[in-house]
């Protein structure tokens, strides 16, 4: 199974450190955690339609136990052509509620660089990282500066008085073209790349909503109980009661179809968010200086 | 030796079989009372007195690492690995866990409470040890019941084909889960049970090669490599799947019966490579109804009485 998650690479570079189980989930996962005891980094590459398959190996071998595996997620939202069978749509969700686990999602490809570093140094618990199918956002690849992430820190990536867009992974991107356009449009928003959905960076996000009243979440994957959800109760937690749209997929099955195609059926391009947002905001409610 | 004196289970080392069974006597009587008293797993545990012995015997358990699987069947491993005297606060809030907890103890080298994992964690640890050039014996305990857990299966697969990496499987069977069991594992692990055991066979075939007038009282090394040959051929026999599965096989043993275990596993350490004993054991060895009753007395309210009077060992 090398060839699937790109893992041929490094087996070709570090054959020792590459375990292969086959197709077996459930005991890749453990087989991790019994690494792990031993004071072992285990890397688990498993797509996040196929993580599925081992989640109780998750809650009962890796998470009750806080034992450091960390679960690279491939194939995370929408897949395209294999349709609803391998949609990586839950994994936000499945993994959010369980005690000890760490959720992280890069922007781009130089941050996938750097949350690797994070994941592989992050020794306290489980933690989990993942990116979409084929490739990430191109950036050029970092040189240096591999330094790891802070745990639970977001960024901030454009500031704006009107509007909190919340990007997650591959919708940072989104979130940032739909910003522009909004910004044709004179509304103004702060977008910001949450890189954590768990621990979530409370203490830029709650001040942050409090102040612009409004919020926009964006992910690639299912709404119930993914970021959005985390955002949502945050906020509720923080008694911030602000009007706040969730933009992701819906209730339903995604079916097999090119990913631009699933995404338009879904309204997850920039100018469809941008569209929903400004019924939301109204006609012009913002008068232009 | 008394129980209560046991506080490592590298105290078992040089105790004698007889000294071995009082413990056992002890190890159960304290298991009976404490589950009368308050509740928990009967049959488990009591069905593996005697593995648990004999196993440690073989093992330095300051290095070694016993995965239990499930863990409800580990209280005879914890009543020798320092948790006699605070036995009574067994599943009571902030006293000894029911299951397996690697916070409790360094001797639980992996928490569980769910069936299938200890094959894989083992694995687990037995690589990473090779890994890192160290050292020491890695044991899974799996009961025939968790053996039905595709994880297991898996598990195997992946064992089986690591042909360098020790790891030993200790297969528990009870011909039971908590339920009896279902399925064509089970009963092919049955039909095993109905064979005649392997060691003996080729036992039989040494003496009978040494009684050969021209071979005299020692083997010649070609015999021993001939005999090394015999035992192969011999074990498809009865072990077969493992065999093929790329598993050493060895046993049927009684599981109640100390000096065949601990001779079997000193046998299995010696081994290259993954090793599986099969082990046939009692659900509630030791009591009569629980034996009886495999079903019922699986898991146990506390007794009203608080005492099993009337119900002998």
């Amino acid at each position: 199974m090398a060839t699937g998650t790109g893992l041929d690479k490094l087996q070709q570079k570090l054959p020792k450190q590459y375990i292969d189980v086959g197709i077996a989930e459930q005991h890749a996962v453990t087989l991790a955690a019994g690494l792990a005891c031993e004071g072992m980094r285990p890397v688990a590459a498993i797509y996040s339609t196929f993580l599925q398959r081992a989640f109780d190996q998750i809650v009962h071998d890796v998470c009750i136990q806080n034992l450091p595996v960390f679960f690279c997620l491939d194939r995370a939202g929408i897949v395209g052509a294999d349709g609803p069978t391998h949609q990586g749509m839950y994994d936000i969700a499945y993994l959010r509620c369980i005690p000890n686990m760490v959720l992280m999602a890069p922007k781009d490809e130089a941050e996938l660089q750097q949350m690797m570093v994070t994941g592989v140094e992050y020794t306290q618990g489980p933690i989990a990282m993942r990116y979409p199918r084929g490739n990430g956002y191109g950036v050029p690849l970092m040189e240096e500066g591999w330094e790891a992430l802070p745990i639970g820190k977001a960024e901030i990536l454009r500031n704006g008085d009107d509007l909190l867009l919340l990007g997650y992974g591959s919708m940072v991107y989104p979130a940032l073209q739909t910003a522009e356009i909004l910004s044709e449009h004179g509304i103004e928003a702060t977008v910001i790349n949450a890189r954590f959905a768990k621990p979530l960076d409370t203490e830029l996000i709650v001040p942050l909503a409090r102040k612009v009243k409004r919020v926009i979440t964006l992910e690639e994957g299912c709404l119930m109980g993914g970021f959005g959800s985390a955002v949502a109760e945050a906020l509720l937690d923080h008694d911030i009661l602000v009007p706040l749209t969730r933009i992701g997929v819906p209730d339903q099955l995604v079916d097999h179809a090119t990913p631009e195609q699933s995404w338009a059926d879904l309204g997850l391009t920039p100018p469809q968010i941008a569209d929903r947002i400004l019924q939301v905001f109204g006609p012009q409610p913002i008068a232009v200086g | 030796m008394h129980l209560s004196e046991l506080t490592h289970p590298n105290q078992l080392h040089g105790l004698s079989i007889q000294q071995l069974k009082q413990i056992a006597l002890q190890i159960r009587e304290k298991h009976l009372e404490t589950v009368a008293t308050y509740g928990g797993h009967l049959g488990p545990g009591l069905g593996v007195v005697e593995l648990t012995l004999g196993l440690y015997q073989t093992l330095d358990l300051d290095r070694d690492k016993v995965i239990w699987d499930v863990g409800h069947q580990a209280y005879p491993h914890k009543l020798i690995t320092g948790r006699y005297n605070n036995f009574s606060t067994l599943r009571q809030k902030s006293g000894v866990a029911g299951y397996l907890k690697r916070c409790e103890s360094q001797f639980d080298h992996f928490g569980a409470g769910h069936a299938s994992t200890s094959i894989s964690a083992g694995l687990g640890m037995a690589l990473a040890r090779d890994l890192k050039g160290e050292k020491f014996k890695v044991v899974s305990v799996i009961g025939d019941g968790a053996l039905t857990g595709g994880m297991a299966l898996e598990a195997i697969n992946h064992a089986g084909h690591m042909p360098k990496t020790n790891l030993l499987v200790v297969l528990n069977d009870n011909e039971m889960s908590i339920s009896p069991n279902v399925g064509a594992i089970p009963r092919y692990l049955n039909k095993i049970r109905l064979s005649p055991p392997m060691q003996f066979l080729t036992d039989n075939l040494e003496e009978q090669v040494k009684n050969l007038p021209f071979v005299g009282g020692t083997l010649p090394p070609e015999i021993t490599r001939i005999k090394e040959g015999m035992k192969r051929l011999a074990v498809p026999k009865v072990g077969a799947v493992f065999e093929e599965l790329g598993f050493t096989y060895m046993g049927p043993i009684d599981g109640h019966n100390l000096e065949e275990l601990i001779a079997t596993f000193h046998l299995a350490h010696q081994h290259p490579g993954p090793v599986l004993v099969h082990v046939a054991t009692v659900k509630g060895k030791g009591y009569a109804i629980a034996e009886q009753d495999q079903v019922g007395y699986h898991a146990q309210s506390p007794l009203q009485s608080g005492n099993w009077q009337g119900h002998a060992l």
